[in-house]
């Protein structure tokens, strides 16, 4: 039917998906997370809270700004 | 569940192609993530990818300013996301992007704790199968036609366009597109504001037997007064874009009768909070949705996937 084929995880009012992006990058420093699949499907994880996080190897620490 | 530590660090990730947009040409990403850590141990992710000629923020102010909102928010339960967003408000005007990874990390910790996937703790029940397209970044007729037959191969259901260049082009690149790839295929349009109104509404005009979902932002921004003339004229439903960034424009948009869509990216709402804020809105009036972003990693388009 549409981009999201089905109504959004929320809410119905959510028709369309263009999450596109992830896909143009060069590298994939994300642990968990989404997952794309064959004819630009997406699975959401079932994990409790967002479900990702950063692979800390691909972030700079000298670079970091702390507060704490 | 107080935030005792919050760490930001730049993250900068090369694109396969150049992203070409009638904003211009981007070839590397340049985004921050967020790390929030909390008394108890919890840790929250979060990221934003600041798109200049958009939000007006770039990787460095989201970290000058993000560590200004670190310290107003250091020592707050971070299931307080109202309470977050408030002081962030009261801090400091705009910078939405870099408000969006706290809110991002914010709703990481208080699901968690929740024991509940983002998605449930948005208020969602069902875990659905999600579908994107993919985008046609800007370029000749013969380039744009050949990335959509690319597109068509590699299976995905539907092609974003970019366009917003002189009208004229515009409708050659679609029929280019459309010659190559036939006209199953929907095809969303995205001028970015490169249109004025009354080219807008001849080239949508032009566009009408193309089988095209909508066209997003086709008139620049700080012109929304003249949406809803574009929106009448256009036998292509419109989706307000750069001109709906958080619940406040959403309003104003649906007050003028401007638009029959929304495109919600949380670097333009401040976060998940206020996107809600825009699908409540969107569901009383009526209205359906995309749920978009810029050029994030899948760690910011998981949170918006949730709220998909």
């Amino acid at each position: 039917m549409d981009g999201c084929g089905t109504p959004g995880l929320t809410s119905d009012a959510v028709r369309y998906c263009d999450m596109d992006t992830p896909l143009m990058l060069t590298s994939d420093p994300v642990r968990g997370g989404i997952l794309y699949g064959p004819e630009g499907s997406i699975r959401v994880p079932e994990g409790p809270g967002l479900g990702a996080s950063m692979d800390v190897d691909h972030l700079d620490r000298t670079t970091r700004v702390e507060v704490h | 569940m107080r935030i005792t530590r919050f760490e930001l660090f730049p993250l900068g990730i090369p694109l396969k192609a150049p992203f070409v947009t009638s904003l211009g040409t981007l070839s590397e990403v340049q985004s921050v993530v967020l790390r929030a850590t909390c008394d108890d141990g919890l840790v929250g992710w979060g990221e934003c990818n600041p798109f200049w000629s958009i939000n007006g923020e770039t990787q460095e102010t989201c970290l000058a300013v993000g560590k200004h909102l670190a310290k107003t928010l250091i020592g707050l339960d971070a299931a307080d996301i109202e309470g977050a967003h408030a002081r962030m408000d009261r801090l400091i005007f705009g910078n939405s992007s870099i408000k969006s990874a706290f809110d991002i990390a914010l709703h990481d910790i208080a699901a968690q704790a929740a024991g509940l996937p983002l998605f449930r703790f948005l208020g969602g029940t069902d875990n659905r199968q999600l579908t994107t397209d993919y985008t046609v970044s800007l370029g000749s007729p013969e380039k744009m036609a050949a990335d959509a037959q690319n597109i068509v191969r590699n299976g995905f259901p539907v092609i974003k366009v970019k366009l917003g260049g002189t009208g004229d082009l515009d409708i050659r690149r679609i029929q280019a597109i459309r010659e190559r790839i036939g006209s199953i295929t929907p095809l969303r349009i995205d001028a970015n504001q490169g249109w004025d109104p009354d080219t807008a509404i001849r080239v949508l005009n032009a566009l009408a037997d193309r089988n095209i979902q909508h066209c997003e932002e086709p008139i620049p921004r700080w012109q929304f007064m003249e949406m809803r003339r574009v929106k009448e004229a256009s036998p292509i439903p419109i989706m307000a874009d750069e001109s709906c960034c958080d619940h406040h424009d959403a309003e104003r948009l649906i007050a003028l009768g401007a638009c029959q869509r929304f495109n919600i990216k949380l670097g333009k709402s401040g976060g998940l909070f206020k996107a809600r804020t825009i699908i409540a809105l969107a569901e009383q009036a009526g209205m359906e949705v995309q749920i978009g972003g810029f050029l994030e990693s899948r760690l910011a388009w998981t949170a918006a996937a949730h709220l998909a």
